[in-house]
């Protein structure tokens, strides 16, 4: 017989899996609700815990959004200094790399046929245990090291401490993404061995070196943020304030008004040419005049006339350039990325800093005195040695933690071959990876949104890391596990009051951060306060920093490549979408196109169109990329987008082993670099050969989302005004000057009134709109990512994505045109406009009537609503769809385990045969209106969010009420610069674009 | 079959009743083929079995399985839907609009012809099904009081379309069907056992008195009269499926005559394509002599002249209204990647059919054939470059994507003909392919019809 209480607990237990499973589209599962309802949830209701982004070393603030348990978006958290509630496309794809379906299961052991072996927790701390015991119980010094991803706060407390006490002082973090060249440049021109904190909200005109802020260098969502507010600020009459020098036009470079296309190590030339013209022109700032004399004597070879050779850039740019750069005051300049990777890179990096210096930028928009999380990396120089005692076997446990040095050091460097004389190596990853394949013992750390932590990325910013869910597998916080082997060691267990990391990290703030920033407070109150705002944060004062002569410091002669002579100099870059590789098994960022080339799922070697005909090579041609240290196989892409003479490769795909999503993709230009290090700095060279390019005759397609605009001279959705202009202007139309002038009263008004058969609609309450601002859009695609978030899209792969039956919602459409550098001035005006085409919610749909059964309509709120289950799949309304923004179900979704868990519950998982599109977020809509319901009052404007607008770190897209006349959307509709995708056709779409600002005359004309 | 000196049965010297039973003998010795019927037959069931296979797959695994995609969602299922529409055109043609003008020839094809129709609706019906993303829901198209409280949308050009088709095929029907009952009257003379019960049914009792024959002249003159106007119904409204559209190359007020025009046209050169091969198996060249033919060719003659005139003055909108998306899309076919099809589709409608001002031309049995089938080519490929090709070619430059049919949808394509030729051959088996009784009135009436009725040559 069974009782009623069992009864009740095992419909309480197959309840539960039951919810779980809920989101397979095609079955009918019973709903049963919690028996004992858990505190602090809610069915139904989400829950946001503040936590930290640790995907790359930026650490944005984020909210974890829960439903019944599980972790489903991730948000940035607005109280949080660095993002202010945006996330970049890697931040909100980072739900995708805790469900990953590769993700390690539990501890891996390598057995003695050398095959990695599940066991158990207990077995392997217990070896870990035992070889420790060892390394302690003999004494012997510096035989275990860590190397691992940057750590500060409790965790770096515990890991130092953890390591001391094995007699190690070897804890090394590493990023492969490092600043040396430029905290040596401040050590040599500042004394101070630090990043410098950058204010480009206050600029008034940016130059930048090769640092692709927008994408990955420093703290891009922070920077992209400050980047449009100064952005905003610029006068209409002469809206090019950003000049962005390198080889490849990266997406930052294309967000420039004017790019530089320079020859590699021409750089410096360039920076110091412009001193050279600033002190000519007598612009230079007072407070530098005590150093003009080495300063002059510095620059003296380099006036504008002398450099013009190396540089391209005509000497009346040169000057028009310092000209603007000193009196914008105060300007900036910033240099980095892909241009402060050769030789040079100190030298170029103490350029820029006295390029800052003498048009007076500092303490205004370059600060010192606010240190970097990044400050604690490791040198290139450490990791070397490191590597040189491994080959000693001087190491006996190597601890690899959250890195994949095996894939991202230059591969000549002789890492991979040195892990296998370490006898123990011991990996936390949590994905296989290169490095986990050389490992003896994997054990896996929990996701970041799994497990408790924190992390400083820079003074005064404390943020704290909360665990928003039990973790999805059988993996244990890395925390956990140094303190429970301490615990088991002789010895160490009393050097550790605590056995457990949440414990430790209590103790941690209790003593180092409340007891010194807020020791009136209790525990108890401050504590609480943390948690909901995401973390400690206090406005830090700058220093000041006196410039020093460094003349002699600078290495002015060229920079060399090695290679042949007749070679491409090879140029590699960070991955927008993968970072360092990272994030290569993550299927939305492999789906999303690249921002630049719109390529997805792929790896390649851009070639310049010139060079491509030069060497007879296609689009798709495989080649073999061959330099002294190693080669590579690769299709090319012709981009247009480079330097001649340049071909550049993004680190991040080319992975290996066993990773769905990722392996088999391209190739690691990591093969290619040289293993020696910069003269200054000892930092890697990433640009330091010349590579051959060999054609394999194998052909290899590469998919883009989008055709290539050049292939066609129209490029309808930038401006409306096609039907007014011959055909040949049609490419790029003037965008601001004639929409200021009133010229722009086109199509509808300028012909006749328009003419609708049926009356128009009524919205009795609202009518959702929504505004994005073409200038402030970057085309970063954080808002894409997003959408694949909130609204369950699927992924499709690569074959279909070629196929053109790609799901996704929102696309940024890329209209990118690279004219030929200009003879009078040496720039190119990049002409790059990145549209976010989503669905217009058409007052006049075109979609609406063909359809035959009423899938979609009107409704009364102004949304363009498409029922899902009364879909029959005729397609009619996506051929009349003009945008082409409606996404048929071509096949049924598929969420490999445990993807599904990521699903959120508010929004249907579409069926094969029915067709889908933006909602506006309709979920989120219909959520603000309750929370105003409950907590009654009016909705109000900003109330609700859709998710792209939600986490733009430009902050392009605006949703609001055209109802109500006050709301923001209302007023700023209303703009001069906007204009609807093709008005002429009268859809009255309720998106409003407004156009980019971009400079009409040369840049050189006053 | 017929007897050597049978020929002499049909001169008019002959007492009538002697004629009569001649044409009677000749036209039900059709229902007997032999060997060669039975492997077609069974040719045919093997094409349906492979496309119901496919379908299946189609179900099964979503639309993925064809080449469709964004922004090209209508492809070949719909252009072979329109195609069979517009096959359908020309049986009504010949038996309403031509009977109304009292064109006497027509009554050697016209059953023919009328089968046709029949078939090919019954073909194209197939299509907007086969192509739904749910078909298993194509009956929410309908509308009809229902529990699910929800109503279909009449602003919805595909509802217009269900409407169209499903009136065509039933006044269709019922034509083919009426101007059967004398002869399925003939048939029950002839014919024995359960074979003679069901004729007795469905010929309702015909006995062929005078009074039958005026009520059946009036009503067949009053359902040609009700069929007349939807041959040009139909194949307008299937048109405003795309003209309806803001699709650029749908988008015309053109479209409805235009496509009228190619559904003769298109129906005309399926009718020549069936009856020439058909009337060399039955041995029925008698009865449908080679001036029955040029006829035909004639009438291919003028709506092949239409559609060129429509095909001329579409390019003539594009330039004319220098609206830049509509001039795109013919820049497309006329130069672009649509290129190749364009032009096939220009020899095959437009250059072909020229032949057609040549007499000797229209006379030869060989040519006609092979034309015929270039214009069946010709309009499938007409249909896909409008479908296709401006689907591909929209507004916005970067959606831009080619299509080209995959296996599945060819499958389907092929088992769709076989579909079709499989009616047509239980029809010619069990039915009279052409009209007994027209073609003795004609005799009777003596009118020029009948000189093509009796051999060459005759006096």
């Amino acid at each position: 017989m069974i009782k009623r209480r069992d009864f009740l607990k095992v419909m309480g237990v197959s309840g539960s899996a039951a919810l779980l499973d809920a989101c397979a589209p095609s079955q009918t599962e019973q709903l049963i609700p919690y028996l004992v309802s858990p505190d602090n949830i809610v069915p139904g209701v989400a829950t946001y815990y503040t936590t930290q982004c640790r995907e790359c070393p930026a650490g944005c603030g984020m909210l974890a959004k829960t439903r019944e348990g599980r972790v489903i978006k991730a948000e940035g958290n607005p109280n949080h200094p660095v993002g202010k509630g945006r996330l970049c496309i890697r931040g909100q794809a980072s739900v995708q790399s805790l469900y990953n379906p590769d993700r390690f299961r539990g501890p891996l052991l390598r057995d003695e046929g050398g095959q990695l072996r599940p066991t158990d927790w207990e077995q392997a701390e217990e070896l870990l245990t035992s070889r420790l015991g060892q390394i302690k119980a003999s004494g012997d010094q510096q035989r275990v090291a860590w190397m691992g991803r940057l750590l500060t706060g409790s965790m770096e407390q515990l890991t130092r401490r953890w390591l001391q006490s094995l007699g190690s002082e070897r804890l090394l973090f590493y990023e492969t993404f490092h600043y040396e060249p430029l905290r040596r440049a401040t050590q040599i021109a500042f004394d101070r061995s630090e990043l410098p904190s950058y204010h480009l909200q206050e600029a008034r005109f940016l130059i930048s070196f090769g640092a692709d802020f927008l994408e990955t260098w420093r703290s891009n969502v922070e920077l992209m943020g400050d980047f449009q507010r100064m952005r905003r600020a610029r006068s209409t009459e002469r809206p090019d304030n950003f000049v962005h020098i390198s080889q490849r036009l990266s997406l930052t470079a294309s967000n420039a008004d004017w790019w530089v296309p320079i020859s590699p190590g021409a750089e410096v030339p360039l920076a110091l040419a412009i001193i050279h013209s600033i002190l000519e022109q007598g612009l230079a700032v007072p407070e530098v005049e005590s150093e003009r004399g080495w300063i002059e004597s510095l620059v003296e070879p380099f006036s504008p006339e002398a450099t013009q050779n190396d540089t391209g850039v005509e000497v009346s740019s040169v000057q028009e350039l310092a000209r603007r750069f000193s009196q914008a005051s105060p300007s900036l300049a910033l240099g980095g990325g892909v241009s402060c990777a050769g030789e040079q890179a100190v030298s170029l990096e103490l350029a820029v800093l006295l390029l800052n210096a003498v048009a007076g930028n500092l303490g205004k928009t370059l600060t010192f005195g606010i240190p970097s999380a990044l400050d604690q990396l490791a040198t290139y120089q450490e990791i070397l040695d490191l590597i040189q005692d491994m080959n000693q076997d001087k190491i006996e446990v190597l601890f690899l933690h959250e890195s994949n040095p095996v894939f991202t050091l230059p591969q000549s460097c002789g890492f991979a071959e040195a892990l296998e004389k370490v006898p123990l190596v011991v990996s936390f990853s949590r994905l296989p990876d290169e490095t986990t394949a050389r490992a003896h013992l994997i054990l896996p750390d929990h996701h970041f949104l799994e497990s408790w932590g924190d992390f400083s990325p820079r003074a005064g910013v404390v943020s704290i890391q909360q665990p928003a869910m039990q973790p999805v597998f059988d993996s244990k916080a890395t925390g956990d596990v140094l303190l429970s082997v301490a615990q088991k060691i002789d010895g160490m267990a009393s050097e550790f009051e605590h056995s457990n990391y949440f414990d430790w990290l209590h103790a941690y703030w209790d003593s180092s951060i409340r007891a010194q920033v807020a020791a009136e407070q209790s525990w108890e109150e401050f504590w609480p306060d943390v948690l909901k705002q995401g973390g400690y944060f206090q406005e830090v004062e700058p220093v000041t920093v006196s410039l020093r002569d460094f003349s002699t410091q600078i290495r002015l002669q060229p920079e060399r490549l090695e290679g042949p002579e007749d070679g491409h100099a090879l140029l590699v870059y960070p991955s927008a979408a993968f970072f360092d590789g990272r994030n290569a098994n993550n299927s939305w960022l492999q789906e999303i196109p690249d921002p630049v080339t719109q390529l997805v799922w792929d790896g390649w070697v851009e070639v310049h169109p010139e060079s491509g005909r030069e060497m007879g090579l296609q689009e798709g041609d495989v080649v073999t990329v061959t330099s002294p240290h190693g080669s590579v196989t690769l299709p090319v892409h012709l981009f247009a987008g480079l330097k001649a003479g340049v071909v550049a490769m993004a680190l991040g795909q080319g992975r290996s082993g066993d990773l769905r999503y990722a392996s088999g993709r391209g190739d690691n230009p990591m093969r290619l670099l040289s293993p020696g290090a910069e003269p200054q700095s000892g930092s890697v060279l990433w640009r330091s050969v010349r590579v051959d390019l060999a054609k394999t005759g194998e052909r290899h397609q590469l998919v883009s989302l989008q055709a290539r605009p050049q292939d066609h001279p129209r490029d309808s959705l930038i401006s409306q005004k096609v039907q007014d202009t011959p055909f040949a202007e049609r490419i790029f139309p003037s965008q601001l000057s004639d929409a200021a002038s009133g010229a722009e009263q086109d199509t509808a008004s300028s012909h006749h009134e328009p003419i609708d058969f049926y009356p128009p609609h009524e919205h009795p309450d609202h009518q959702w709109g929504m505004a994005i601002d073409l200038d402030a859009c970057t085309g970063c695609n954080a808002c894409v990512a997003a959408c694949y978030a909130e609204n369950n899209i699927p992924i499709v792969g690569k074959d279909r994505c070629a196929q053109g039956r790609e799901m996704s919602w929102l696309r940024i459409e890329r209209h990118l045109h690279v004219p030929p550098v200009s003879q009078e001035t040496g720039l190119v005006q990049p002409q790059v406009t990145s549209v976010p085409a989503l669905c217009q919610h058409c007052h006049n749909a075109p979609c609406e009537p063909v359809c035959p059964v009423f899938a979609t309509y009107h409704n009364p709120e102004g949304l363009n609503a498409q029922v899902y289950v009364r879909c029959v799949g005729t397609r009619y309304c996506s051929n009349n769809c003009p945008y082409k923004v409606r996404r048929f179900n071509w096949s049924a979704s598929e969420f490999p385990e445990p993807l599904e868990l990521q699903l959120n519950p508010d929004v249907t998982v579409r069926t094969a045969g029915v067709m889908e599109k933006c909602t506006f977020c309709v979920q989120r809509i219909q959520a603000g209106k309750n929370r105003a319901r409950r907590e009654e009052r009016e909705l109000g404007d900003g109330d609700i969010t859709p998710a792209c607008a939600q986490t733009c770190p430009a902050e392009a897209i605006l949703f609001g009420d055209l109802a109500d006349p006050n709301s923001r959307l209302s007023q700023i509709v209303e703009n001069p610069r906007g204009y609807h995708l093709l008005e002429s056709l009268n859809t009255r779409p309720a998106i409003t674009y407004l156009k980019k600002l971009v400079p009409e005359k040369p840049f050189d004309e006053k | 079959m017929s007897s050597p000196d049978a020929s002499h049965e049909l001169s008019p010297r002959l007492p009538t009743t002697t004629r009569f039973g001649r044409v009677n003998r000749d036209i039900l010795g059709t229902l007997h083929p032999g060997r060669l019927y039975f492997a077609a037959l069974a040719l045919c069931l093997l094409g349906i079995g492979w496309g119901v296979w496919s379908w299946t797959q189609q179900v099964n695994s979503g639309l993925a399985v064809t080449g469709l995609h964004n922004p090209v969602m209508w492809g070949a299922y719909i252009t072979t839907f329109v195609f069979w529409v517009g096959i359908a055109h020309s049986g009504t043609l010949i038996s309403a609009i031509l009977f109304l003008f009292r064109a006497r020839w027509r009554a050697a094809i016209s059953r023919a012809a009328e089968a046709m129709t029949v078939f090919a609706v019954m073909t194209a019906g197939l299509f907007p099904i086969i192509h739904l993303g749910r078909p298993w829901l194509f009956y929410w198209l309908i509308p009809y009081p229902n529990q699910r409280g929800l109503w279909v949308n009449f602003r919805s050009p595909l509802l217009w379309d269900m409407f169209a088709i499903g009136t065509y095929f039933t006044v269709s029907v019922l034509f083919f069907y009426l101007g059967l009952v004398p002869d399925l009257a003939v048939l029950r003379d002839n014919s024995t056992g359960w074979k003679r019960r069901i004729f007795s049914v469905v010929s309702l009792g015909w006995s062929g008195s005078t009074r039958e024959w005026k009520h059946f002249n009036s009503s067949y003159l009053f359902m040609a009269a009700l069929a007349t106007p939807l041959v040009i119904s139909v194949h307008s409204v299937v048109s405003w499926d795309f003209a309806v559209a803001i699709v650029p190359g749908w988008h015309s007020t053109l479209f409805a005559p235009y496509f009228v025009a190619g559904a003769i046209f298109s129906g005309l050169g399926m009718v020549l394509t069936l009856i020439i091969p058909a009337r060399k198996i039955l041995h029925l060249e008698e009865y449908i002599t080679s001036s029955h033919l040029e006829n035909v060719a004639k009438l291919i003659l003028f709506t092949s002249l239409i559609v060129t005139y429509s095909y001329l003055i579409e390019f003539f909108f594009a330039w004319y209204s220098e609206n830049p998306y509509e001039q795109t899309v013919f820049m497309s076919r006329a130069v672009g990647d649509y290129a190749p099809l364009f032009w096939l589709m220009v020899v095959c409608n437009c250059l072909a059919p020229m032949l057609f001002f040549i007499p000797s031309a229209r006379r030869n049995i060989a040519l006609l054939f092979v034309i015929s089938l270039l214009i069946n080519v010709g309009m499938w490929t007409e249909r896909f470059v409008i479908i296709a090709g401006s689907l591909a070619r929209q507004f916005d430059v970067t959606t831009w994507r080619d299509y080209g049919p995959s296996w599945v949808e060819w499958s389907i394509l092929l088992g769709s003909l076989c579909w079709f030729l499989f009616w047509f051959l239980l029809f010619i088996r069990h039915l009279p392919a052409i009209p007994i009784a027209e073609v003795k009135e004609a005799m009777l009436h003596g009118s020029p019809a009948r000189n093509s009725l009796t051999a060459e040559g005759q006096p």
